[in-house]
């Protein structure tokens, strides 16, 4: 009984080990490496070459996904 | 099953009011229209027998305000200095000299009649020298100043309508776009505010869910008028003295109080989607979207919190 439950353990214990070495690798190729110390003044000059303006915002990330309204807004 | 709200829908300040209270009576709904009324009566430019109109024809003497216009003419001067002049009470001359004359039901889409305007672009800015005595309530106006309270009256009514409900109430008031959610709504989980989209009007381009906060929309899309080719809107910009040639079409902030949010929503529109928004972006508790003439929808960092 005692074996069987070790072994349970062993295999959980192996399982954990291999799916955070798997997270870690997706983390590590998902993400890209910050920019090099050198490359930090050009984005900077670019970003404040670029004006000012707000988030961009795709039709779908505003499309609504309740109907309920309990009143609207407009130009007044 | 939650209770429906007490409702009324009235006609006020050129638009149209709905109120709706959560577990409120009638009294209550009544009385926020008998308050819209008397603050029409107080600062409506339309009606030659108003306050505003009798300030406004004082100048340069001092004139002795009721507390409401006092009041109302003080907050208009306190978010002109706050946007150092972007928001200005006093461009009233500029606004009629475009057409804009008489209520916008009277003028239609024909227009008024344009008239030179007697402030030139570049004049130095008149809210500046408005002067308020808080002892004796007394406005002076320079020379040549008038003042029109049309946008930021209704934000100021819808908040003080809010406020006669109580530091607890659970209601909604929409004086013709410009609004103030108060409460956890009827259903308890917010107010869900449609934002018209100026290019299908009958569609909402977003819904925003919203409570204890203010919304309001600014846009030429409704108020603008032609005369000959030229093209007119409402929204002055009182660095030119004319309508904005801005490159939105229209602006909706979420903000602390309807009074801010219509303020910095006409704000934003005359700046422009650049300047307007990173503006938009300094106000703690202001977040907007709005729609370029292009078709782009843009928005500041905290704004999708508010999205349904």
């Amino acid at each position: 009984m005692n074996l069987k439950k070790n072994l349970a353990a062993k295999v959980g214990a192996a399982v954990a080990g291999i799916a955070a070495l798997l997270g870690t690798w997706a983390l590590v190729h998902t993400n890209p490496p910050p920019p090099a110390a050198a490359d930090a003044p050009a984005a900077a000059a670019a970003a404040s070459a670029t004006p000012a303006r707000g988030k961009r915002v795709a039709a779908a990330a505003v499309a609504p996904v309740t109907r309920k309204r309990h009143t609207r807004t407009h130009v007044s | 099953m939650s209770p429906d709200p007490t409702t009324r829908t009235f006609p006020a300040m050129g638009g149209t009011v709905d109120v709706q209270i959560v577990r409120g009576d009638a009294a209550g709904a009544r009385a926020i229209e008998a308050l819209f009324a008397s603050h029409e009566r107080a600062m409506s430019r339309f009606d030659p027998e108003s306050e505003l109109c009798a300030l406004n024809a004082a100048a340069p003497a001092p004139f002795h305000a009721s507390p409401l216009l006092f009041d109302a003419v003080s907050e208009a001067v306190g978010w002109a200095c706050i946007t150092e002049g972007i928001f200005d009470p006093t461009v009233l001359d500029a606004l009629e000299a475009s057409g804009y004359d008489r209520s916008f039901e009277q003028i239609g889409p024909r227009g008024g009649v344009a008239v030179a305007s007697r402030a030139p672009a570049g004049t130095p800015q008149l809210w500046r020298q408005i002067a308020l005595d808080y002892d004796h309530e007394t406005i002076t106006l320079p020379v040549d100043a008038r003042i029109d309270l049309g946008g930021i009256g209704k934000g100021y009514t819808v908040d003080r309508a809010i406020a006669s409900l109580g530091s607890h109430a659970n209601a909604m008031v929409n004086a013709s776009g410009d609004l103030y959610a108060a409460g956890d709504g009827p259903d308890g989980d917010g107010w869900y505010v449609g934002v018209q989209d100026p290019f299908l009007p009958e569609q909402d381009l977003v819904v925003l869910n919203v409570n204890d906060r203010g919304v309001a929309t600014s846009g030429s899309s409704k108020r603008h008028w032609n005369i000959g080719d030229t093209r007119y809107h409402h929204l002055i910009d009182p660095r030119e003295h004319a309508s904005s040639a801005s490159d939105l079409l229209t602006v909706t902030v979420v903000g602390l109080t309807a009074t801010q949010a219509d303020v910095l929503a006409k704000c934003a529109f005359l700046l422009g989607s650049a300047a307007g928004i990173t503006m938009i972006e300094r106000f703690d508790g202001a977040e907007c979207i709005a729609v370029t003439a292009r078709g782009e929808t843009l928005a500041t960092s905290g704004m999708a919190e508010y999205f349904a």
